[in-house]
């Protein structure tokens, strides 16, 4: 098992041979951009040392000393769970983008096709580089007309996590799902090193009921949150050897702030998109509040083995969508009327006197509208988990050679919940 | 000499009295087989003329026999063409003109006028005179006076004819009437049910704490709006029911009827339709039009003629004169037109005889543009049938089952269910009471032509019942 650092640095040096790393489990297929081979140049397939969830890194070509990336602003389909496929815009076929990783000095160029059918351009968010190349279409370049494909280079003068989003017709550009991760990796060695690193996208989308396309008008009524453009129980889990020192670097591009909450654990915010944060400015958190266009990374040794809860703290957030004014029914005696209307109603089935946990079981066998999750579902070994959107679960294992689903944790025994009485 | 004369004017006598003595009997029934034969050739149904005969009970008999069961629109029809008492008091026309018909026939009754005049002074003898005499214009023209009055009796029958297809008509109307007010009022008691629902619902919602007096009181005010609307359509059930009564000619007990209560559905293709305002020639109102014009020319033709002879008066004249001498002769009375020359009364039979051919181009031109109405409304209404069976309540079916996954999935409340239920029921209204439009549309295209409209196979379009209701909404897989 190498270090991340020892991985970069062997890609330095591939020069003209073509290299291929052993991919690590994930949930999505091979990320390669569409122009594969070239004559003169390696195709360095990178050997991501950040694991996006759900998503992929984007491998990049070193031509002359540059790390050339391809990236291809199109429209895609994208599977927020199983259930739920909805039309969005993103890159090189999928939202969020794939995950930009490169190293401090590095320089980069990205060449950017735009096969939208309008203009758009790429703003490399949080990112010191020349005003040229910054990507606000109108302020520093011509917009990226359909069809057309331009080229940004600069070199990297700074390490931390940063974000790449459209900045022509943002707004909709964006809540179609256009955004991506940037990763620059430090130069110098980071004390202490980082075992293992997850990138996650906070998104909010506004996909009405029955619908499949994204409502890019609305402003503050979103129903999908989403971790990498996935809603629970559709979100892929986080797989953690017992003791290693995990990051997780988090971006958010929606149009609310998140708090983004972990359990079992509590750690630093060791950085933002402005940079590092000073060791004796970290203070200990369980949840991080990711403000809108921000990053946070935080940190922490995972040392308490087992199946940890990884949401967002609004309540709302951690369930798919649902109505928000409908008549409240809790604690209503429905039972005279419920046969009386269904009756006029076959079908129907009075719901909610007790909560909205019932509501769960009945979706199971109950029809709803298409392409449409219920608010809330999922099962764990105990039972129905009953969550939906900004949900994932930490899965920290002692002693795992590899990061496959281990499955559900296994308990040691008298470290459960039990029942005493009644 | 005398004696001669007096045998032979005696056997003119005779001989006429003979002729016209032929008929004098009035069958007022005669012109009825007539009436029978063509009610049954146009709209396939059966009349009797109550007259008090042993006929009568069997009439009664069939009546009560059709009542027994739930009433379809043959037995409705039979039973009013049978019962109706404004219908039987028509027929009577009948027996009026096949009066007026014999009277036509027959001769002003001989007169005989006799004087006894007795001196005043002596010795004359008493003054005998009697004459016999005889009105003998009406001989001339007894037969034309005849053909005008047999005319006149065919006007009467077909006018006769006329009222009995009237009245199926209106029987037609009143039954689809009953039958649409009676599914208009179970859609409204449905499109109620739910409202109710609604509101007992809100009712819960408001003993729990979750739903406040202002929306109790709205749901509470729907619900009890749409209670009124039951009311009122129950009131125009009762309505149709006593006009449709009224048309039956039943009182009391035999009031108690019922009718399916479902309007039948609309035939699948339409009975052949071309040609239909050639159909107008035949109708009996303008066939009776066209008679009465037949008989008003007759008339006028009898009229121009008859007033060179207003009145001319033969007879024998016998006298005893005082001096006891019999003296007898020849009479004459004769009308001298001085003053009145007829030419009013030409002309009087003149206007009448254009009016009625005036008439019977109004009717004529009526007659057409009724059919052309009826087959426009016919046509329509079966448009807007299909449009609502076949597209609006099956897209209202859908709001409701797409509505109810919506429910399902926790995005809408129970209310907006039940308010997408409503629409569907709308929709069955707008539905029912096209059907009935296309019905009564029918039938008064039937009555613009005369006849009853039948399907190529001889077959009536009277489908089977039931076909008109409301399709059951698709269940879910359980719960």
């Amino acid at each position: 098992m190498s270090t991340r650092r020892q991985v970069l640095a062997s890609l330095l040096f591939a020069g003209g041979a073509a290299a291929f790393g052993r991919r690590r489990g994930e949930a999505a297929g091979e990320e390669r951009s569409s122009s594969s081979t070239l004559q003169d140049s390696a195709i360095v397939s990178a050997r991501p040392a950040v694991v996006t969830p759900n998503g992929a890194s984007l491998p990049f070509v070193m031509k002359d000393g540059v790390k050339e990336f391809r990236l291809i602003a199109e429209p895609v389909e994208r599977e927020f769970a199983p259930g739920m496929k909805v039309k969005c815009w993103g890159y090189n076929g999928r939202t969020p983008g794939p995950t930009i990783e490169a190293v401090e000095g590095d320089r980069v160029r990205f060449l950017v096709a735009n096969r939208l059918p309008e203009s758009t351009s790429i703003h490399w968010h949080g990112i010191i580089l020349p005003n040229g190349m910054d990507g606000v279409s109108g302020l520093n370049q011509r917009e990226i007309r359909p069809g057309e494909t331009y080229a940004y280079e600069f070199t990297l003068r700074q390490h931390g996590t940063h974000m790449y989003h459209p900045h022509a017709d943002e707004m909709l550009q964006m809540a179609v799902g256009m955004m991506g991760m940037f990763v620059i990796h430090p130069r110098q060695r980071e004390d202490p090193p980082v075992d293992r690193e997850f990138a996650l996208m906070l998104h909010a989308f506004a996909v009405h009921p029955g619908t499949y396309r994204p409502d890019p008008s609305i402003m503050t009524e979103f129903n999908m949150f989403t971790f990498n453009s996935r809603v629970f129980p559709g979100t892929e889990p986080l797989v953690v050897r017992a003791g290693q020192r995990v990051r997780i670097r988090i971006g958010n591009l929606s149009m609310d702030e998140h708090p983004i909450h972990i359990h079992g654990h509590s750690f630093r915010v060791t950085g933002t998109d402005g940079g590092p944060v000073p060791k004796s400015a970290q203070w200990p958190e369980t949840t991080v509040l990711v403000p809108v266009g921000s990053t946070r990374d935080m940190e922490f040794v995972a040392d308490n083995p087992g199946d940890w809860a990884l949401h967002c703290h609004k309540s709302h957030h951690a369930m798919n969508a649902m109505g928000h004014g409908i008549p409240n029914v809790l604690g209503v005696d429905q039972s005279a009327v419920e046969k009386r209307i269904a009756e006029l109603l076959p079908g129907y089935t009075a719901m909610g006197e007790s909560g909205m946990a019932e509501h769960s079981a009945h979706a199971q066998h109950m029809p709803g509208p298409k392409n449409t999750l219920p608010m809330m579902r999922g099962r764990g070994p105990f039972g129905p988990l009953d969550m939906g959107g900004m949900f994932t679960v930490v899965k920290i294992r002692d002693g795992i050679t590899g990061y496959d689903d281990p499955g559900w944790y296994r308990h040691p025994p008298g470290t459960v919940a039990w029942r005493v009485q009644g | 000499m005398r004696k001669e004369i007096r045998k032979r004017l005696c056997a003119i006598a005779m001989a006429s009295s003979s002729i016209v003595l032929g008929c004098t009997t009035v069958e007022p029934k005669r012109g009825f087989a007539d009436v029978q034969n063509a009610v049954a050739g146009r709209i396939d149904h059966e009349v009797e003329w109550d007259q008090g005969t042993q006929q009568d009970a069997h009439v009664r008999e069939s009546v009560e026999r059709l009542l027994t069961d739930e009433l379809g629109l043959e037995a409705a029809l039979q039973i009013a063409l049978l019962n109706n008492p404004t219908l039987q008091a028509t027929y009577e026309e009948l027996g009026v003109a096949q009066a007026d018909l014999v009277q036509a026939g027959l001769l002003r009754n001989p007169v005989f006028s006799g004087f006894a005049r007795v001196p005043r002074g002596s010795p004359s003898q008493t003054n005998l005179e009697f004459d016999v005499a005889q009105e003998f214009v009406g001989l001339l023209f007894l037969p034309a006076r005849r053909r005008v009055a047999s005319a006149n009796f065919e006007a009467r029958k077909l006018h006769v004819i006329d009222a009995v297809l009237d009245l199926a008509a209106r029987v037609k109307a009143a039954y689809f009437g009953l039958q649409a007010s009676e599914n208009v009022a179970d859609v409204v008691r449905a499109s109620a049910d739910v409202a109710t629902a609604s509101a007992e619902l809100a009712a819960k919602m408001h003993e729990a704490g979750n739903f406040g007096d202002l929306e109790l009181a709205r749901e509470r005010a729907l619900a009890t709006e749409l209670g009124l609307d039951v009311e009122r359509r129950r009131g125009e059930v009762e309505i149709a029911r006593e006009i449709l009564t009224r048309l039956m000619g039943l009182t009391g007990d035999e009031a108690s009827w019922s009718v399916p209560p479902r309007l039948p559905a609309i035939p699948r293709e339409e009975p052949p339709l071309d040609d239909l305002e050639r159909a107008a020639l035949t109708r009996p109102d303008i066939a009776a039009v066209r008679q009465e014009a037949d008989t008003l020319r007759d008339a006028l033709g009898l009229t121009r003629l008859s007033r060179w002879f207003p009145f001319v008066e033969l007879g024998i004249d016998n006298e005893r004169d005082t001096r006891g001498q019999w003296v007898h002769g020849p009479n004459v009375s004769l009308q001298l037109p001085v003053f009145d020359r007829g030419e009013a009364g030409v002309a009087r039979a003149e206007s009448e005889l254009r009016r009625s051919e005036k008439r019977l181009v109004a009717l004529g031109v009526a007659a057409r543009s009724e059919i052309r109405e009826a087959q426009s409304r016919m046509a329509r209404a079966r448009r807007l049938a299909e449009t609502a069976s076949g597209s609006l309540i099956p897209l209202r079916q859908e709001v409701v089952s797409r509505a109810l996954e919506r429910y399902n999935y926790m995005f809408v409340g129970a209310s907006d269910l039940l308010a997408a239920k409503r629409d569907e029921l709308e929709a069955y209204r707008i539905y029912v009471t096209s059907v009935r439009d296309y019905w009564v549309a029918r039938s008064d295209l039937e009555r613009a032509v005369g006849w009853t409209l039948k399907h190529p196979q001889g077959v009536s379009a009277e489908p089977a019942q039931s076909s008109a209701r409301p399709p059951s909404h698709p269940s879910h897989g359980g719960n």
